[in-house]
């Protein structure tokens, strides 16, 4: 497989949200706006390109049969220095965030990369392997956060986009207004793919 | 093997579909006395929001079966019947829009989006509220914004140190909070509300409630004509019995045990059965065949399921009324109901 | 035997390794996270009491915390006004709010610190409305006393205005406010 190959699978054939419907956790919990779902989406990347790379050096040393637990603590090592990081320099995101940070830990699309991908690669393809999913990620969790933000506030990235007359459907910064973002937005990639394949 | 296509639908698996169109039209009919009062309570607006939430209603569902690519079944007047009840359970002073928008949400997202007639799990109407209260609160609920209906007040109280509430909005919002803390009100507002308790466990009050003189959304202002529609169905055999009773008998009895301000079986029972949307979700949406259970004990379990978080949600939620979430919630489960009550065939283990 | 050695050796080597640069990790980062923390509440009781510059904290015999302001980069000589910290319980969450007093115990600010009411009815206690700069809400408590601290259709100077649709959280504010200035009354002197 080419490497452009490895990095591009991420951002659109296995976009993890829309392709896998992987990480709904934290997309549905977040993306009440643009920058949260960025924010979101990059400390995602980052954690994804940290274990990515520690499992991937470590593929051959760590015994087959713990490899699970194994790749739990890098992950949660790899979260926890996230979470005191963005404590610490960017306070403001690390407020709205809040408790979906450590939830991090358990998004499956992390423990799923290094189970699939870099526990059976070389650090440079788990690398970009690591880079194309969590951008994806970040893309998939802009889009839904802008989706809701404008719908659900009528601004994007904080910055009013609306018309003063138009009254915000509040819903959509809702829990429930999550999943029915996500659900019309899935059916629209889904047709997408499908127009796609069909060419 | 490989063409055979077996469809799998949840029950009733017994249907003929000529009838469809004919409850649906009884049900519309049934609706007619109330949606006249509506007109008459609330004047040309309340004309206006109902027409607007069945145009857009039967519009989309038209536009969903031609996307979906299925015969267009407009003519079932399923879509009517769900305008109706989604414009009876908006403010008569609702921006337009809101029908508008409802309508379509009812239809699009709460009905085709599941599969059409007979696949919803909810309501449309009441899931349709649901979202435009999640969505637009303060044109939902905002207190004392109610208009009050022709020959009748929002509070049916005439008294002046009263805010404009509707009923169940001043049990909860008013009197609640100010038993809690008698120090902190002035004494001439604690004896107005004591005033105001009194007038509501009265004759008079029942009666203006259960006439229509008293405010609340367009559809559940008047007892009377909802009951007279109640009635055609019930003697069409189109609704069953059991759900409304079910569900108003529970609601009578926790009332009287657990809604009154001095304690237990104080309750106003005739304020909680009467005022608020009770009337018009027990007969008409809990009774919704697609959404409620299909056998007796089922529905029994159904009404008094409804009654109970209804009256949870009166005396102990956040809002003042709790009918169209308890039957929302009872919809959830409705499936389950129906898989734990199905009847056991004989000799079947 | 052996192979359950090599799996536990192996853990523990991981989790040892972990534990390593998560704690080098947390010394790094403590003292930016301590001042982002310290600059978060000393910027709230800025707002509530703008006059001030330093800040003293205080606690009474029964642990209720209150801060003395001070102009000035001094703390000593005469404070110039009073700030605590109000708990109020709103319809979803616990609503703190910092509340700023003069020495006559007018109030010079209010700063809501933290809640997590339902967004569009309760969060309108922090709304900015458009081409404004504070929050219409919390402003109006400026200058109010323990006596006019109170709900009061159309607001003004004597009382103030809930927000429409969430007077659950206005009230939780509002009398939370008032109880915080009667204990700061009792508090100074």
């Amino acid at each position: 497989m080419s490497a452009w190959k490895v990095f591009a699978r991420g951002l659109w054939d296995e976009v993890p949200l829309f392709r896998l419907v992987l990480g709904l956790c934290p997309a549905l919990a977040v993306t009440t706006s643009l920058v949260n779902g960025m924010g979101m989406g990059l400390a995602t990347t980052f954690v994804l390109l940290g274990s990515n790379l520690v499992v991937s050096i470590f593929r051959k040393v760590i015994p087959g049969k713990i490899r699970i637990p194994a790749f739990i603590v890098i992950i949660a090592s790899f979260v926890t220095v996230v979470d005191l990081l963005m404590h610490g320099y960017t306070p403001d995101l690390h407020k709205a965030l809040g408790i979906f940070i450590p939830l991090i830990v358990v998004n499956c699309i992390i423990l799923g990369r290094s189970e699939a991908f870099a526990s059976k690669n070389g650090v440079g393809y788990s690398l970009l392997d690591a880079a194309g999913m969590g951008l994806g990620f970040t893309m998939a969790l802009m889009i839904l956060g802008g989706v809701r933000e404008i719908l659900g506030s009528g601004s994007l990235a904080g910055l009013p986009v609306t018309p003063e007359s138009f009254r915000p459907v509040l819903l959509f910064i809702l829990p429930p207004g999550g999943f029915i973002a996500y659900g019309l937005l899935l059916a629209a990639f889904n047709k997408l793919e499908r127009n796609r394949s069909a060419d | 093997m490989a063409d055979i296509k077996l469809k799998v639908s949840s029950s009733p698996h017994i249907y003929t579909t000529e009838s469809v169109p004919r409850i649906m039209i009884a049900v519309a009919l049934s609706l007619v006395p109330a949606t006249i009062g509506a007109v008459y309570f609330f004047g040309l607006r309340a004309a206006m929001l109902i027409v607007l939430a069945v145009a857009s209603a039967v519009g989309t569902e038209a536009l969903c079966q031609k996307i979906r690519g299925v015969p267009v079944r407009i003519s079932d007047f399923s879509a009517v019947v769900t305008g109706v009840l989604l414009a009876f359970n908006l403010p008569a002073n609702a921006p337009w829009w809101m029908a508008v928008l409802g309508g379509a949400f009812a239809i699009a997202v709460v009905k085709e989006l599941f599969g059409g007639l007979g696949f919803n799990i909810w309501n449309p109407a009441l899931a349709a509220r649901a979202f435009l209260l999640a969505s637009w609160p303060t044109s939902m609920i905002s207190s004392g914004d109610f208009p009050a209906p022709r020959a009748g007040t929002l509070s049916g109280l005439n008294l002046e140190s009263i805010s404009q509430a509707t009923p169940l909005q001043f049990v909860k919002n008013v009197i609640a909070p100010l038993l809690q803390n008698p120090s902190e009100a002035a004494p001439a507002q604690l004896e107005a509300t004591r005033t105001a308790l009194e007038r509501m466990q009265g004759l008079d009050y029942t009666l203006s409630l259960f006439w229509g003189k008293v405010g609340g959304v367009i559809g559940e202002t008047s007892v009377a004509l909802l009951l007279i529609g109640a009635l055609y169905l019930l003697v069409k055999g189109y609704i069953d019995w059991r759900v409304p009773a079910g569900y108003v008998g529970t609601v009578a009895l926790l009332a009287w045990v657990f809604a009154g301000p001095e304690g237990y079986f104080t309750g106003n029972v005739m304020l909680h059965v009467c005022s608020g949307g009770l009337i018009l979700g027990a007969f008409f949406m809990a009774t919704d065949m697609v959404t409620s259970p299909v056998t007796r004990k089922g529905k029994w379990i159904f009404a008094v399921g409804c009654g109970v978080l209804t009256l949870l949600i009166r005396v102990k939620g956040g809002y003042p009324e709790g009918v169209s979430y308890a039957i929302l919630l009872m919809n959830t489960v409705t499936p389950l109901i129906d898989s734990y009550t199905k009847p056991k065939i004989y000799g079947g283990s | 035997m052996r192979d359950i050695i090599e799996l536990v050796g192996a853990l523990v080597l991981i989790t040892v390794i972990a534990a390593v640069v998560l704690s080098n990790v947390y010394l790094l980062t403590r003292d930016k996270i301590a001042e982002v923390e310290h600059q978060r509440e000393l910027n709230a009781m800025k707002t509530a009491l703008p006059a001030a510059t330093v800040f003293e904290q205080d606690t009474t015999g029964d642990g209720f915390v209150y801060y003395r302001g001070f102009a000035g980069e001094e703390k000593s000589g005469e404070p110039v006004g009073y700030v605590a910290l109000a708990l109020g319980k709103g319809y979803s969450s616990t609503i703190r709010t910092m509340v700023g007093v003069d020495p006559a115990l007018a109030i010079t600010g209010i700063k809501v610190a933290s809640q997590q009411e339902t967004p569009g009815l309760g969060t309108r206690i922090e709304q900015v409305r458009r081409g404004e700069e504070e929050p219409w809400f919390q402003s109006q408590f400026r200058g109010k006393t323990e006596k006019t601290v109170k709900l009061l259709r159309g607001g003004g100077p004597d009382g103030i205005e809930a927000i429409t649709g969430a007077t659950i959280s206005s009230r939780a504010v509002t009398k939370s406010v008032r109880e915080t200035v009667q204990r700061l009354d009792q508090v100074i002197d």
